[in-house]
């Protein structure tokens, strides 16, 4: 380094010295689990789950759409509103003690928790990042200028407590009995005492990136899409491995789902469609290992689907809200709640999926996003429904909606997993539906074919009887897929009448002249699987009929399939039968080597 | 053997295979005449039409009736051919049911038959062609008066020519 440069830096770091230093900065310590216990132990946590307000109510806030939108304030008990009003609105709502708060216009506003009415309104310059409440404070989060800024304010006056700034980017505040908890630059997570302001210490997650943080009266938790931790001690070891890490197994076909708000994300600041995509979940606390799921699992909300998984990943049940979509979702613990478009609440047991409420708030408008404060709360489950798996996963794969098109495949794909006609009839349905999106078409042959499953021989005969009529105007509906699904019943012992009865409907199709060579190969192949030995009479006058026929006779693909079920499956006769077919001056070349090259391939 | 080659993939094969089969009075062979209207290929199942024609197949009316609805020109020539006194009623109450081309077609070629009778069952195919509007009834009607001597009188070719008269008489 010269002197010159040498000097320069000198300077520039005595002028970053000067004023005082931003609360959230580069160089503080982090992951000091003394520090970090000793925050978490500040916080005011109820002995059990229980909602942020000082009433001890389960709540709920729902927007509706209008200009201005339209607060309605219900008390989850009750069937009636507490009250509602018009608000300027641009921002989700928080929940306080006593106070809801909530960017209204440039201003944050709180509003009395219990009638509606303004309490107290602050000016926000700059860009909105977000807020959080809990009983006693406000807190915001914006960024203006160069300047990123946490500040907190007083629940009953709005009086500006404190304030805390930062020198690169902060994401929306969470609030949790006393703490604030500040994400920073993506990285840390700080904990902030809410009385004084004072950042009690900061937790960095070495291998995750912090996006995400979502706190319930008891526990808070931290991560990103790609995994979640859980807050406590151990997470001062900035490691998965010796963190409360874990992750749901969201499948691909749900791959909006997120763990929770984006604190980053200014979209995310009001309600979104990210609202309707969310993974819902508690955690067992537990001293050593990994996270574990409360309740055995998770659910997903996606729009208008509840789909609670195991642990593992294994789909347990699902829910489908009728017509319109669920715009809000939470868990509780006890709960998970979940409010529709056009104010339907409805409340799911977490492990079983049995739906304990489903109640018309009639709020009086469409709803576009809710905040629940219910934490612990479950409804009075004497007239739970028992969860309709199978009945949901059918409808959902027979849903119009196009948006949900890979949805539908998942359903399809659990569903598959159970045997029985009935599920056989939905794959059928798929094949044979010609609005059904060609990927779930595709999915539906694939898991068709690969079904082997004997209790569905009777469904697949009866798609068997759909044939070419001109008359009646139809047409075989997914033949090489049923087909193909009857062949790989080959060795299940099926009943002798269903074998029969295949057998039957498998002969039309073979004789059917409008039959073409690439479906007759699994039509041969099938009859062959079940037939055992008596589908070679109806084979033999197959090949015969066709020998010289320059569709059939000339498609290499047919002529291997005939010449493999006889030569292969067949006795002498059949064998016999090959030998004349290939003497004959008029059978088709491709057929007549076929039948050489089998022949010469046996020892016989 | 006819049936096999009636299901054979070549349609010319399976059209020969039907106009051969035509006149067998088996119950399978007159299955698989009725069993060709279905083809989905247009020439098969004239030949099945014909064939229902040509070997008297009742069982084929249905089928045929269908085919007319569709307007196809064989079912029509096909339950012309079939037609008697009962049958031919049976096709005049389809009006309004299928094409009035398709009908006019069919009836026409009733009365062309020169075994078909009595006259009281000519003069009822005469007055059905009579209700329809479509051109092809007036040519039918015009047909047969021409194909039909004056002498002896027969009163479906008078109730023809009453109808024909009634239609082109105001035309200049």
């Amino acid at each position: 380094m010269t002197r010159t440069s040498a000097a320069w830096l000198l300077a520039i770091l005595a002028l970053a010295s000067c004023g005082p230093k931003p609360t959230f900065r580069l160089t503080t310590a982090d992951n000091d689990r003394t520090a970090l216990t000793s925050a978490l132990a500040k916080r005011q946590v109820p002995s059990s789950p229980a909602p942020v307000n000082s009433a001890g109510k389960p709540r709920a806030f729902l927007v509706l759409s209008g200009k201005p939108p339209t607060i309605v304030a219900y008390d989850l008990d009750a069937t009636t509103p507490l009250w509602r009003t018009p608000a300027d609105l641009d921002s989700r709502i928080w929940v306080g003690g006593d106070f809801i708060v909530a960017r209204e216009g440039h201003a944050l506003v709180a509003r009395d928790q219990t009638r509606g009415a303004v309490r107290w309104r602050v000016d926000l310059p700059g860009d909105f990042i977000g807020a959080a409440a809990d009983r006693e404070r406000a807190y915001a989060t914006i960024h203006d200028g160069a300047r990123w800024r946490l500040a907190a304010f007083d629940g009953a006056s709005g009086k500006e407590l404190w304030h805390a700034d930062a020198d690169g980017k902060l994401g929306a505040p969470v609030a949790q009995d006393g703490l604030v908890y500040s994400p920073y630059l993506s990285q840390w997570l700080g904990l902030v005492d809410g009385k004084t302001g004072e950042q009690l210490t900061r937790v960095r997650a070495r291998e995750d990136e912090i996006a995400i943080v979502r706190a319930t009266s008891q526990v808070a938790y931290y991560g990103s899409k790609r995994g979640l931790y859980r807050l406590d001690a151990r997470s001062a070891s900035g490691t998965r491995a010796d963190s409360t890490f874990g992750r749901a197994v969201i499948p691909a076909e749900l791959d909006r789902a997120s763990y929770g708000r984006d604190t980053y994300d200014p979209v995310q600041v009001s309600y979104s469609a990210a609202d309707r995509t969310r993974v819902l979940y508690a955690a067992e606390p537990i001293d050593t290992g990994a996270f574990v799921f409360a309740s055995g699992g998770y659910a997903i909300h996606y729009f208008r689907y509840m789909l609670g998984f195991t642990s593992a990943g294994e789909l347990r049940w699902a829910y489908s809200h009728p017509r319109v979509e669920l715009v809000a979702s939470d868990d509780t613990g006890a709960a998970l709640v979940a409010i529709s478009a056009t104010g339907e609440l409805v409340a799911l047991d977490p492990k079983s999926g049995a739906r304990l409420l489903s109640r018309a708030l009639s709020p009086g408008g469409s709803v576009i996003g809710a905040t629940f404060d219910a934490d612990g709360w479950a409804p009075d489950a004497h007239d739970a429904q028992p969860a309709q798996t199978s009945a949901v996963l059918s409808g959902i794969v027979a849903d119009r909606d196009a948006r949900f098109d890979r949805v539908k495949e998942l359903a399809l794909v659990t569903l598959a997993k159970q045997p029985g006609g009935e599920v056989t009839k939905v794959l059928i349905d798929v094949l044979a539906d010609p609005r059904a999106p060609q990927a779930l078409k595709d999915r539906a042959s694939d898991l068709l074919v690969v079904r082997a499953d004997p209790d569905s021989l009777p469904v697949l005969v009866a798609q068997l009887a759909q044939r070419t009529d001109y008359i009646a105007g139809t047409e075989p509906q997914a033949l090489p897929q049923v087909a193909r699904s009857i062949a790989g019943l080959a060795g299940a012992a099926l009943a002798p009448d269903r074998a029969e009865a295949a057998l039957t409907a498998l002969r039309a199709h073979l004789d059917a002249p409008t039959t073409q060579a690439p479906d007759l190969v699994f039509v041969i192949a099938a009859m062959v699987a079940i037939g055992h030995g008596s589908e070679r009479p109806a084979l033999v006058s197959h090949l015969w009929l066709n020998h010289a026929a320059d569709e059939l006779g000339g498609d290499p693909a047919w002529a291997q399939a005939i010449v493999h079920a006889l030569a292969d499956h067949g006795g002498p006769g059949e064998r016999e039968v090959l030998r004349q077919v290939a003497a004959d001056p008029r059978t088709k070349p491709p057929l007549a080597s076929a039948v050489r090259d089998a022949l010469a391939a046996r020892s016989d | 053997m006819l049936a096999r080659y009636a299901g054979h993939h070549a349609p010319n094969v399976r059209a020969a295979a039907l106009a051969a089969i035509a006149t067998y009075p088996d119950p399978a062979a007159r299955a698989v005449v009725v069993a060709g209207l279905h083809d989905p290929v247009a020439s098969v199942r004239a030949a099945a039409a014909s064939a229902a024609a040509a070997g008297r197949v009742r069982e084929a009316e249905d089928a045929l009736f269908a085919l007319l609805a569709k307007g196809e020109a064989s079912a029509a020539l096909a339950l012309a051919g079939l037609a008697d006194a009962d049958l031919s009623r049976k096709i005049a109450d389809h009006f309004g049911q299928v094409p009035e081309a398709s009908l006019a077609a069919c009836l026409g070629a009733i009365l062309r038959r020169v075994d078909f009778g009595p006259d009281t069952a000519r003069v009822e195919v005469v007055r059905a062609l009579g209700k329809l509007t479509d051109p092809s009834a007036t040519h039918a009607l015009t047909d047969y008066i021409d194909a039909t001597p004056k002498n002896p009188p027969r009163p479906s070719r008078a109730e023809a020519e009453k109808l024909v008269e009634a239609r082109v008489g105001g035309a200049p």
